[in-house]
């Protein structure tokens, strides 16, 4: 029977090498080169519940009076998207299954993506030839970021709400053009009736389109230069040694796909997430505690609290202290990621191509720089934290802060002298005198100085 | 039986034949009509299916079924039979699947549903006893240089598929769990552990297939170097010269390209003013005119000393009641414990201060008030505020002071606001002094 | 006291409640800390008779030093006398809306108590309170807490928050497990859990084929 199928497209489409190569094309078989598709497949969770979910959602920001199935909102004045998302999760059979799934399996997909791209960062896989790959990724990254937030704000309630008047006042601190920028995104003075219209069609058409095709151009470089192997018996930068596509890998990969699905089932069902109806709807005289967005967001929030009361004046102008922790301090951390292949290529002077993966500790200083950067982003998500903190360990906000404000500089200092010289015992003599003769005598010079 | 019954029993027999007859040529009647609407078609000698030339033959004897009948009758039996083999292995297979979901585990893999029968006494190795029970074959080609094979013994085989039979009937489970939780009205939480019952026996199953009950064959293959360029670079950048060669003006071409995609981004850059008005001195304003009274969110009126000191109370102006911008937060304290500045000095008659509940750091409403401390602050960045000396900022990320509105006490004895806030209310930009 | 006269509330109430409670019953607290508190929305003598018996939280029981003639007639002194805050109906869906308005900043959305500046001063969880108490808490201003007198929210208001803080002490939670309230931090946290999970399923998915 499949021989008789696969004849009927051939004779239509002639498609017989290329699936042919397909199904015999080689995949390295190492658990860290799967994180990637854990990203993938949360997507797919995304869009198809995404799918369920946009078909009774209502992205309306007009001003109603709910009377529906939830009694302690009887009465009250809300949006009709607002209204809409209550009607989901009350009043929709399986609807607050699909919501919370789609809350959860975005918060995977940038969890993953965050994973995916460490994995990436260690073991140098964005050497040449992936520096494009590198980019790609990092742009879906960003698209990624930019979607979640617009799609928690979709919900209009009190939390989110919030989160809207902070993006606004992040987007207006930006100098000069803040202002402008700000009304051209938002639509005016937040809260104001043209945003949550906006993110409705950003959110679910706009940016998943880009994300869709720039996923499709990831996966077709990965297909088109071959997976990286880690260094062993039979690896070198010209073979590439693995397990077909046909049958094994497929079928693990499936299997990871089903596994994912039962998990974000899981706790979709299980655990709570985003309770819009105990928020309330946006209401801006109302406010919240534990008013911290999404986690993939939550260092920029600690970075907001940390970040003391400094503005700049110029005449008549200012620069607010928002843009510094919000604004500069994320734009400056992106634009160096985005550059890092270029920057690592430039300082080693290394323009082979590269499919062999480094481990970690051949290269200390990279290593250590990552951890550090890590070490940086996990501190400013405490921070971010710090009233929930307070709240569960009874301490107070006010010295949470100031004990933040220590480690931020203390402990990315210690992490990155701790694992530069961890790699370098690992690796023993061997990285140094790998290092003056493999890479330029800029880096050597930094080496031998340490 | 008498003859009057028997010659009934006949003519309803011969009718019954007649009417299956007609029955069943009715079939092949109608499969030749819609083969008779096609046209003619010309003989593809690349065509190998054998059967499109002997029914083109028949085309125009279509009509004619009686006598046609039989020669296109077996062409078009034959498609029915085809069409029958389809939805019988379908039905095949839906009443395995039913099967699979009420049977419990299934003994051993010779003469179970999970593959062929496997007679044990043709096999003499565990290697011919794994290719034989799994059919593999072999990756054509020399691409493997050295295929590192993993042979599966039979008791793998046999725990194999115990332990799948387990994970696809916790699956099935989870399914009716999910289809009898979803049409009962089930909850969440019912609904989601059932489809991840589903989801995960599914998973665990097909991994435990890939572990257990297949073979693994790690392959060498030589990549593709990138060191050197392809052959067809150069010619590729050739052709490409070559053809904008075959354009005249190509300078011309080129500065009109670059002119028009200026003016394009010129027009797409304009067009963003359609997203909204501009911002404009809106957002300087201070909000509150002098002479407004203070009214809470019901509208009625605050009396001077309608709060005792430590009481905190949210105001409006009485002309744009529950407006994000104008949300003013009252507060009373004990005169003596006042620091005002001097040009504030009479800002706040009894100890009754006023300022914006906007925070200048992000614009969240700073709700919180500590009456002991004095301190307002904002639950989003823990700004906080000392409402003593103006609502200067004292902790927390906040860099400017919240905006206060001076205050005075009309004839009736309600508070009225003697002016605007002393700043634009909310966080700071660009163009704010 | 002598046998067979009907014991004095007020005067009671003056010797061994006054201390705490304050002489008209206001609640007395003081910078971080709260004695008794305010007692001018007591409407239930029942109420009342059992935390004079059972000495709830920091109150000591005064169930051997009071007999029971004389708990009642605390009890009708504090529900006649003091409770000078009218008992109204109240509208829930009204009362979230000023709850989060008023009082959703220091206690937080589901009153499991919130994060204010200094060590001792955080807003306490609300999730044991009778409405009494908080109506009467909302007028009065415990400790470090503003008091709302009827200008900002009228006795009408009052209620309407109480009923909804009551219905929001034990909310229901159709998704599941709520985490206690604590937003989107412990969301993060479960996230993360479950993409460690992944990893190691993904870890035992290419593990566990060999060997």
């Amino acid at each position: 029977m499949i021989r008789s199928i696969a004849r009927e497209l051939d004779s239509r489409l002639r498609i017989a090498k290329f699936v042919r190569e397909a199904l015999n094309h080689v995949f390295p078989d190492h658990w860290s080169f799967m994180l990637g598709e854990i990203a993938l497949y949360a997507f797919v969770i995304l869009v198809a519940t995404g799918a369920f979910l946009a078909l009774f959602y209502n992205g309306s920001s007009a001003q109603i009076i709910y009377h529906g199935s939830y009694r302690p909102l009887d009465g009250v004045r809300m949006s009709a998207a607002y209204r809409s998302v209550l009607h989901i999760s009350f009043d929709v059979p399986g609807g607050l299954l699909m919501r919370q799934m789609h809350h959860w399996a975005a918060d995977i997909f940038i969890a993953a993506i965050v994973a995916h791209q460490a994995r990436i960062f260690f073991t140098a896989a964005y050497r040449k030839p992936r520096e494009l790959n590198w980019t790609v990724g990092m742009t879906l990254l960003v698209l990624a970021l930019v979607n979640g937030f617009f799609g928690y704000s979709m919900c209009d309630d009190l939390l989110s709400g919030a989160g809207l008047r902070i993006g606004y006042a992040i987007a207006m601190s930006i100098p000069v053009i803040g202002p402008w920028l700000t009304f051209i995104l938002m639509g005016g003075t937040v809260p104001v009736s043209a945003t949550v219209p906006r993110f409705y069609a950003m959110h679910i058409f706009i940016v998943p389109a880009f994300i869709a095709a720039l996923i499709g151009v990831h996966l077709a470089i990965v297909w088109r230069q071959y997976h990286t192997n880690y260094p062993g018996p039979g690896r070198a930068d010209t073979s590439i040694v693995g397990s077909r596509l046909w049958p094994v890998y497929a079928l693990k990969s499936l299997g990871l796909f089903l596994l994912m699905l039962s998990i974000t089932a899981a706790l979709g069902g299980l655990v709570q997430i985003d309770p819009v109806w105990i928020y309330g709807p946006a209401n801006p005289t109302a406010i919240i505690p534990g008013a911290q967005p999404d986690w993939y967001l939550g260092w920029i929030e600690g970075a907001m609290r940390l970040f003391p009361g400094i503005n700049l004046h110029f005449g008549r102008y200012l620069i607010p202290e928002v843009f510094f922790p919000a604004v500069l301090f994320p734009g400056l951390l992106f634009v160096t990621l985005y550059a890092y292949p270029f920057i690592e290529e430039a300082f080693c002077l290394d323009l082979r191509a590269h499919n062999v993966l480094r481990l970690p500790s051949q290269h200390p200083f990279n290593t250590a720089l990552g951890c550090t950067v890590f070490s940086v982003l996990i501190i400013l998500q405490l921070a971010g934290s710090d009233d929930v903190i307070s709240v569960v360990t009874g301490s107070s906000v006010v010295a949470l802060r100031s004990l933040f404000r220590v480690l931020f500089f203390v402990v990315p200092a210690i992490v990155s002298v701790v694992v530069y010289l961890l790699c370098r015992a690992v690796n023993g003599k061997r990285s140094r005198s790998l290092s003056v003769a493999q890479e330029s005598g800029n880096e050597a010079r930094v080496l031998q100085s340490d | 039986m008498s003859k009057h019954e028997n010659r009934k029993r006949q003519a309803s027999l011969q009718a019954a034949s007649a009417g299956g007859r007609t029955l069943s040529s009715l079939g092949p009647r109608l499969i030749a009509f819609f083969r008779s609407q096609c046209g003619s078609v010309p003989d593809d000698p690349h065509d190998s299916s054998p059967g499109s030339h002997s029914s083109q033959s028949k085309l125009d004897d279509g009509a004619d079924s009686q006598a046609s009948g039989s020669s296109a009758g077996t062409d078009d039996s034959v498609a029915v039979k085809k069409i029958s083999k389809y939805v019988g292995w379908a039905t095949w297979l839906a009443a395995i699947l039913l099967a699979l979901g009420k049977k419990p585990v299934a003994e051993t893999a010779a003469g179970s549903e999970y593959g062929d029968p496997l007679p044990e006494s043709h096999l003499s190795t565990p290697m011919q006893a794994a290719s034989a029970d799994l059919k593999i074959e072999k990756p054509s080609g020399s691409d493997s240089e050295k295929p590192i094979e993993e042979v599966q013994l039979p008791t793998q085989v046999k725990t194999g598929t115990v332990l799948v039979a387990l994970c696809l009937a916790a699956a099935f489970a989870g399914g009716i769990g999910f289809l009898v939780a979803y049409w009962s009205g089930g909850g969440n939480t019912l609904l989601g552990a059932s489809l991840a019952l589903f989801f995960g026996g599914f998973g665990f199953a097909l991994i435990l297939w890939s572990h257990l009950l297949s073979t693994h064959i790690e392959v060498i293959e030589p990549r593709e170097s990138l060191a050197a360029p392809t052959p067809d670079l150069s010619p590729a950048v050739d052709d490409f010269c070559c053809g904008e060669k075959m354009i005249r003006r190509r300078g011309l071409l080129k500065w009109s390209a670059a002119a028009g995609l200026g003016m394009l981004s010129a027009m797409w850059i304009s067009m963003l003013r359609s997203f909204s008005l501009s911002p404009d001195s809106s957002l300087y304003s201070r909000i509150w005119k002098a002479g407004q009274r203070l009214v809470t969110a019901d509208g009625k009126p605050v009396s001077v000393d309608a709060l005792q000191p430590g009481a905190m109370a949210i105001v409006f102006p009485e002309e744009s009641i529950g407006t994000e911008k104008s949300q003013t937060v009252l507060i009373r304290v004990r005169q003596d414990l006042l620091r005002l500045p001097r040009d504030r000095a009479g800002w706040a008659p009894m100890g009754n201060l006023a300022y914006s509940r906007v925070c200048t750091h992000a614009g969240c409403s700073v709700g919180m008030y500590e009456a002991t401390t004095h301190l307002l602050m904002c639950p989003c960045h823990q700004s906080t505020f000392n409402v003593l000396d103006g609502a200067q900022p004292t902790g927390g990320p906040a860099a400017r002071p919240l905006p206060q509105l001076p205050l005075y006490v009309d004839e009736q004895g309600f508070l009225r606001a003697a002016g605007g806030f002393t700043a634009p209310s909310g966080p700071g930009f660009w163009g704010i002094s | 006291m002598k046998a067979g006269s009907i014991p004095d509330g007020k005067t009671i109430f003056a010797e061994r409640c006054s201390r705490c409670h304050g002489d008209r019953g206001q609640g007395i607290s003081a910078v971080v800390s709260v004695a008794g508190p305010c007692l001018q929305a007591e409407h239930n003598p029942g109420q009342v008779v059992a935390a004079v018996e059972l000495g709830p939280k920091h109150m000591p029981s005064f169930v051997r030093t009071l007999s029971l003639d004389q708990i009642h007639a605390v009890a009708n002194y504090v529900t006649q006398d003091l409770a000078i805050i009218p008992l109204e109906q109240g509208d829930m869906a009204e009362g979230g809306k000023l709850f989060r308005q008023y009082c959703a900043a220091c206690h937080r959305t589901a009153v499991r108590g919130g994060a204010l500046a200094f060590v001792g001063t955080n807003a306490p969880a609300l999730t044991g309170d009778s409405a009494a108490l908080m109506a009467g808490a909302i007028r009065w201003g415990p400790g470090p807490m503003p008091a709302f007198p009827s200008a900002a929210i009228s006795d009408r208001q009052v209620w309407s928050i109480v009923d909804y803080i009551r219905y929001v002490q034990q909310p229901p939670n159709p998704g599941g497990d709520a985490m206690n309230w604590l937003g989107p931090v412990a969301e993060g946290f479960v996230a993360w859990v479950g993409v460690l999970a992944l990893i190691f399923l993904t870890i035992w998915i290419e593990r566990g084929g060999k060997g």
